[in-house]
């Protein structure tokens, strides 16, 4: 259907795993493909949820359908597959715990570093809100540069780290609510929710095969397809009049008032990189406004503080009704 | 302006109360100011402002509500054009011409009041133009008027009178308009703030006024003294009567008008003889009676305006039985008639119907005059040897009272002059008092401004006519007064022109009038017209003040032929007589110096014959030189001073042997008339031939049908003038008779049907329309963007509609395909590609667009019943939802 310089093959591929991820998370596909999107824009997302939705099986299922990266080949998994780790947030967790720490080797005499969960793939950080504030910031700086510095060492991380960070919504006491500055740097906090009647039958009826990820999904792209993707999703072309649609939002959030604190510029850059990464995921080599309405509230809603909980759930929608349908009432030609 | 939101109803309120009212009554001041400054054919300010409050609130209301400008207004105006159209197709019989100017009065201003209601409804700033706007006018009004004169006062008070008030006006709207913009709900406590602010608003305002009249009184006078306004007495009483603010070159023919009547007395040397038109006027008393010359009337000043001390027109005095058509704009031979004037003219005892020729020489051929309560006028041809001195001549119909006479007004001590009088006085005794006449009337011609200069002049009625019981003997109580000798056997009063300033010798203002009545007892006739007007008023005597032209009977060899020159120019009053109607009265004292000076009564044209049949037509062939003949198709034309439309075209032969065969520029031959040519013939009633007479009961086609050919023509006017080809719908139907209520109703009812027919075709319309867009688009940019308006106005119309929060692929994926299994989301897929990718459409997507168009409305529509269908189609208001205006995002 389309003429582009993105290797048709690599529609085929997010298609395709889009698909796997759709074995083991039923009936969620937009959210799945939000996960994709953010993957593939080089972000992290923020899951928040209850217990018990899925979260670690959306990460798992997403590290074992893609092939290569850290991990260790392994035959009894169907082979090599990028590494994927957890780490459960407490209150008592140490950044080092974390990032890993300099032990004293008794053969070289000296201290050498060992690498902590954080260097992998596919990163799963449970209940980040438990977590200290020292812990959150670490892990932080690390989903921001990529790179974890210690002493005079930096270390450099993998090019394909993706981290899911999930947060329980109900139980608030004793945690540590990310601040407005940290929650920045989460490209996406989206929510699963629950599934639908039918779907809820079908994974009670199917849970034994779900369970089994290892059985139910193979490796549908490789570790270089991510890499290759991720950076093909920056070629996707943005229409001008979509550029500005994204800007009079980020100004709409700031007009509006019962929104007392607007997104940044950088909640700009980030919408721009996720609307781009979004199209690729569906299927497209340009941004059409259908994307920004699905976008905006996953990518900016967290960014935002608003005056009270009534606005919560209406501001953001108005703004983006309003540019919406400048948009839809646009004229080819007028551009 | 405030097309950002959802405007709720509460909110609506709130703007046409704080911001189309106040528009409103600005605009009713400013129609007021216009109605006085001039005389429109559509008396009645009520109507007008209605007109234009019903049209700014529509359009207020609709812009607000984001309907489109472009498509509405084209709509509004089409409707308009329509009506103006069909007015000459409607049944029966009623004025086609009068209707149609009032029509398009009305209509231009409903229009203009549309676009104030547009502007206000989305121009931020548009009461800030409406200002200016406003200002121009009143400057353009003013300046005739007002700076004229050049008086620091006036221009003072220019500033305090319009100035100031619209300042303020733009203040507040901006101000409630800004307030309004930010107010997102309506509530108790935010109107009452509002309606605070707006008490507080006036409280400025009025204090601002006060202080400002307060600050100018003092320095005003001065100012007056210099300049020469001399109010002597601070009340604001001051009488005057000023006709030279309505008197001026006319500019658009260089020729006189009345408006020069005052330049004219100024030069009396040069201007005084110049002949501004001359009059046949034959006696209608019967053949043996004394001669009956009529003073000529051309308008009446009715009104007196307190705060510029004079006279002025008013077009809403009741009984408006002023006719006043301009003259040059009629066809030839068209006889353009308002008979409601007699009706209005309120009185038909001893009254009868006298025709009079007028040959205009140096009189504006815009300005119409004519003896007493005209109601008629034609413009006839004139003898070709006199057209170089009266290029125009009409035939007007008047309505005259048998007691009217210039020998019933004149004031002289000739006996045989004050016998004829006597005889009329006589029979206006019959009028006791005033007593029947309705109470809105009296009052109106009865009102003096208060002051003491109107004090004393009432005072000086009141011992004048104190033996007067009859308003005929009030009248001529003043006039005796005036004529009075004083105890040398002199004459009390005297003509004069060499009163008031030098520099300004026409306007007898409220100094002057002191003067006049009180020490110099010299002055001119608008002297004497007015202090005459504000004692028979203080006595409550109805009259009203003439302005027009006096009428001498030289005695001339050529009986009822009577001549104008310039200095003839004057002003006197009409009495009202319940049941006699408005007679004319003239107490100005006769002129021992200039009446006698001997003035040439110049050779009167000859009486052209009268047409019998004038026909304007194409000619079928080239003329006959041999024969001298000429056939010309006619459908249309004139027989008998009656138009005539024949029920299809019909081939006249002329014999053109004894015709005169002109054009615009002068004679020329037969053989110049070609096939296809536009062409005019006379034909006149002439005892050597013979012609059809109008017979009752056979109608004027008929006759024209049944006259014998060839018809010898008298004059052939090949390329007819410009103004006989302009007018030429106007003269389709046979022109005013009776006018019938039935007739306007039923032909409201049609045209409204039709309108209304056309109404609900505008969904269809539509349709068809951007059916055709989306078939008819050549590149796949523009198709793909027309099937998409095509698809969504189809689904729209069909109730199918899209939320404001759905974008279109959520619509067509949730709504349309669901129901209607049309492919229309592969094809918004196209479109988005088409909208935003940078990529031309490929040969997928054209085939996606080639396959979705044909196949897109039998789906969508065999879901319908066919009723069903047909009342979808007559929503408008879903249209309206669909094409509204979408709403501006706006950066402040």
């Amino acid at each position: 259907m389309e003429v582009n310089s993105i290797a048709p093959a690599h529609y085929q591929k997010i298609q395709s795993l889009n698909d796997n991820i759709g074995k083991i998370i039923k009936g969620k596909r937009l959210e799945v493909s939000f996960v994709i999107t953010a993957l593939l824009a080089k972000g992290h997302i923020l899951l928040e949820d209850n217990p018990g939705m899925g979260k670690t099986q959306m990460a798992k299922a997403l590290a074992h359908s893609i092939a290569g990266g850290l991990g260790e080949a392994n035959p009894a998994d169907g082979g090599r597959h990028v590494t994927f780790k957890r780490i459960q947030f407490t209150p008592d967790l140490l950044p080092m715990d974390l990032i890993g720490s300099h032990i004293f080797d008794e053969s070289k005499k000296d201290f050498v570093f060992r690498k902590g969960p954080l260097f992998t793939n596919v990163l799963l950080a449970d209940e980040i809100n438990r977590a200290s504030p020292k812990v959150q910031s670490a892990l932080l700086e690390c989903m921001a540069e990529n790179q974890i510095s210690i002493g005079d060492h930096t270390h450099q991380l993998d090019r394909f780290f993706f981290t899911i960070a999930t947060q329980n919504p109900i139980e608030m006491e004793g945690t540590y609510p990310l601040p407005a500055a940290q929650l920045d740097r989460f490209f996406m906090k989206i929510s699963f929710g629950y599934v639908t009647e039918e779907d809820e039958m079908n994974i009670l009826e199917n849970y034994v095969s779900i369970n089994k990820i290892n059985e139910t999904i193979g490796q549908v792209l490789s570790y270089q397809d991510v890499i290759g993707m991720q950076n093909e999703s920056e070629s996707v072309y943005v229409h001008p009049e979509i550029i500005r649609g994204v800007k009079n939002v980020i100004w709409g959030t700031r007009r509006h008032p019962e929104i007392q604190l607007g997104a940044s510029t950088r909640a700009g850059i980030i919408f721009l990189k996720c609307l781009r990464a979004f199209a690729l995921v569906n299927q497209r080599n340009y941004v059409v406004e259908d994307d920004i309405k699905n976008l905006a509230h996953v990518v900016l809603h967290h960014r935002l503080i608003f005056k009270n909980r009534e606005a919560s759930r209406i501001a953001l929608g108005q703004v983006l009704e309003r540019e919406m349908d400048r948009l839809v009432k646009l004229k080819i030609g007028a551009q | 302006m405030r097309a950002r939101r959802k405007i709720t109803f509460p909110l609506l309120l709130l703007h046409l109360l704080f911001l189309a009212a106040p528009t409103l009554l600005v605009m009713y001041v400013v129609i007021r100011q216009i109605n006085q400054s001039y005389t429109f054919i559509e008396p009645g300010d009520f109507w007008q402002v209605a007109s234009f409050g019903i049209g700014m609130v529509v359009a207020y209301i609709m812009y607000l509500y984001r309907a489109r400008f472009f498509i509405t207004f084209g709509v509004l105006l089409f409707i308009e054009w329509t009506i103006y159209k069909s007015i000459a197709f409607l049944p029966g019989e009623f004025d086609v011409f009068f209707t149609s100017i009032r029509f398009w009065y009305f209509s231009s201003v409903f229009t203009t009041s549309w676009l104030i209601g547009f502007g206000l409804a989305r121009w931020r700033y548009f009461p800030v133009m409406l200002a200016a706007l406003l200002l121009t006018l009143t400057m353009a009004l003013r300046a005739d008027t007002q700076f004229a004169h050049n008086s620091m006062t006036e221009f003072m008070e220019y500033g305090y009178r319009t100035l100031l008030p619209i300042l303020a006006y733009v203040l507040y709207m901006v101000f409630m308009a800004e307030s309004l913009r930010d107010l997102l709900e309506v509530s108790a406590g935010k109107v009452l703030r509002l309606s605070g602010r707006l008490v507080l608003f006036l409280v400025v305002m009025l204090s601002v006024f006060i202080g400002v009249s307060e600050y100018l009184e003092p320095p005003t006078k001065p100012f007056e003294a210099i300049f020469g306004g001399g109010a002597p007495d601070s009340s604001g009483g001051e009488g005057g009567v000023d006709t030279s603010s309505m008197m001026k070159k006319n500019p658009n023919d260089g020729k006189h008008s009345m408006k020069d009547y005052a330049q004219m007395k100024n030069n009396l040397g040069s201007g005084g003889n110049k002949l501004l038109f001359c009059a046949y006027l034959p006696n209608f008393l019967g053949p043996d009676s004394i001669p009956n010359p009529l003073y000529f009337t051309s308008y009446y000043l009715t009104y007196y305006d307190t705060a510029h001390e004079r006279f002025e027109r008013d077009s809403m005095m009741p009984s408006n039985d002023l006719f006043c058509p301009e003259p040059v704009s009629i066809p030839l031979f068209k006889t353009f008639t308002d008979t409601s004037v007699i009706r209005k003219g309120r009185g038909d005892k001893m009254r009868r119907t006298v025709s009079c020729d007028i040959y205009y020489k140096e009189l504006s051929t815009r300005d119409f005059v004519s003896p007493s309560t005209a109601f008629s006028c034609q413009p006839i041809t004139v003898e070709e040897e006199f057209r170089k001195e009266f290029p125009f001549a009409v035939k007007t119909k008047s309505y005259i009272s048998e007691l009217n006479s210039a020998y019933f007004v004149y004031n002289s001590d000739n006996p045989s002059i004050k016998a004829f009088q006597e005889i009329r006085f006589k029979e206006l005794r019959k009028v006791k008092n005033y007593d029947k006449l309705d109470k809105e009337f009296l009052d109106y011609y009865t009102t003096n401004p208060k002051g003491p200069l109107f004090d004393s002049i009432a005072a000086l009625a009141k011992e004048i006519g104190a033996d007067a019981k009859t308003p005929i003997d009030k009248v001529l109580a003043v006039r005796d007064y005036f004529l009075s000798k004083d105890e040398f056997g002199e004459p009390k009063f005297v003509y004069s022109l060499q009163v008031g300033k030098a520099d300004d010798p026409n306007i007898a203002n409220a100094r002057m009038l002191r003067t006049f009545l009180f020490k110099e007892r010299k002055g001119y006739c608008t002297y004497y017209a007015g202090s005459t007007l504000f004692m028979l008023r203080s006595m409550g005597v109805p009259v009203r003040f003439v302005c027009g032209f006096l009428t001498e009977d030289r005695a001339s060899k050529n009986k009822g032929w009577y001549w104008f020159y310039s200095n003839q120019g004057h002003a006197w009053v009409q009495v009202y007589f319940p049941g006699y109607g408005w007679l004319d009265f003239d107490t100005t004292v006769s002129n021992t110096d200039q009446r006698d000076a001997p003035r040439p009564d110049g050779t009167p044209p000859l009486q052209p014959p009268r047409a019998w049949l004038v026909v304007n037509g194409v000619a079928a062939e080239d003329a006959d030189t041999v024969k001298k003949q000429i056939k010309i198709k006619v459908t249309k034309g004139i027989f008998y001073d009656k138009d005539f439309l024949l029920p299809k075209e019909m081939e006249f032969a002329f014999d053109a042997a004894q015709a005169k065969v002109v054009d615009e520029k002068g004679p020329r031959s037969l053989k110049e008339a070609h096939k296809g040519d536009s062409i005019l013939v006379i034909a006149y009633d002439d005892a050597s031939k013979r012609v059809p007479r109008p017979t009752p009961g056979v109608t004027p086609e008929q006759q024209v049908m049944r006259a014998d050919q060839p018809v010898i023509a008298d004059e052939i006017h090949l390329e007819p003038i410009a103004e006989l080809k302009k007018p030429e719908t106007q003269k389709k139907k046979p022109l005013p008779t009776s006018f019938s209520w039935w007739t306007l109703l039923w032909g409201g009812l049609g045209l409204l049907a039709f309108l209304l027919l056309l109404f609900f075709l505008i969904p269809t319309i539509c349709y068809l329309w951007y059916r055709s867009k989306a078939r008819n688009s050549k590149t796949p940019k523009e198709k793909a963007y027309w099937i998409y308006r095509y698809s969504m106005f189809t689904f729209n119309q069909l109730g199918i509609l899209r939320d404001e929060t759905e974008t279109p692929l959520e619509y067509a994926r949730e709504k349309i395909d669901k129901t209607f299994q049309c492919n229309f989301e592969a094809f918004m897929r196209v479109y988005l590609k088409v909208k935003y990718a940078n990529l031309p459409p490929d040969n997928y997507d054209e085939e996606v667009m080639a396959v979705y168009l044909p196949a897109f409305a039998k789906p969508v529509f065999a879901k319908y019943k066919f009723h069903k269908l047909l009342a979808k189609f007559l929503n408008v208001s879903l249209t309206h939802r669909f094409l509204k205006r979408p709403r501006e995002e706006k950066n402040q």
